[in-house]
């Protein structure tokens, strides 16, 4: 499932996949570079890559707009209800954005911190050094438990 | 004017259930409050407005259709 030309794409791939399996909720996990490429993902087999990669891009864009219109230069994280599910994303420095899907019913809040946790790794696996995950937000339900 | 009075209701039926699922259709699918917020890294949480917000959920909805 290799995916643009970065170093490291198996390691971020095994980033996500073990996101997946911490965070049951989460239906796809990718990372996308700042430019809207899809840097590793866990999409099934069978869906159009380029084409997910393309609208998770946009929807980064319009968060990073959104930011930039309330007086920040980026968005450090993002959720979108549908009636389908949830579409989170979480800013990562240098631009990339890391995006997954749930369902409709899932505990966001508990995703979000998955997410958080997981962005540590990823930022270590692209390079940016290995940060502290962000202090948890209000939005968490029962952080303890989570640690594996 | 029996026959008529029953087309009558029979179209007002018709017209209310057509308007009833317009409004459910509508409804369904528009960007509700709380839909959509974005942490600034400010330290802002914002909620676009109804436009913007739309625009977020159909690009979601699109997203999450072919995600699978």
């Amino acid at each position: 499932m290799a995916e643009g030309d970065a170093t490291g794409v198996g390691e971020l791939e095994g980033v996500l996949e073990n996101l997946r399996a911490l965070s049951g909720e989460i239906t796809t996990a990718a990372v996308l570079s700042e430019g809207g490429e899809s840097r590793a993902s866990t999409l099934p087999p069978g869906v159009d890559r380029e084409r997910h990669a393309a609208m998770l891009a946009a929807l980064a864009g319009i968060a990073r707009r959104t930011a930039r219109e309330n007086g920040g230069s980026g968005f450090t994280q993002a959720r979108i209800r549908a009636e389908e599910g949830h579409v989170l994303l979480v800013g990562l420095e240098g631009g990339e954005t890391l995006a997954v899907t749930t369902g409709p019913d899932a505990r966001v809040g508990l995703v979000l911190y998955d997410m958080r946790n997981a962005r540590g790794e990823l930022q270590r696996v692209l390079g940016y050094g290995d940060s502290e995950p962000d202090d948890v937000g209000s939005e968490t339900e029962g952080p303890g438990e989570r640690k594996q | 004017m029996r026959k008529f009075l029953g087309r009558l209701v029979f179209l007002g039926a018709v017209a209310g259930a057509v308007l009833v699922l317009r409004n459910y259709l509508q409804d369904s699918a528009a960007a509700k409050r709380g839909d959509v917020q974005v942490v600034v890294d400010t330290g802002a949480t914002v909620e676009p407005g109804s436009a913007e917000a739309q625009e977020f959920v159909d690009i979601a909805r699109k997203v999450l259709e072919i995600s699978g």
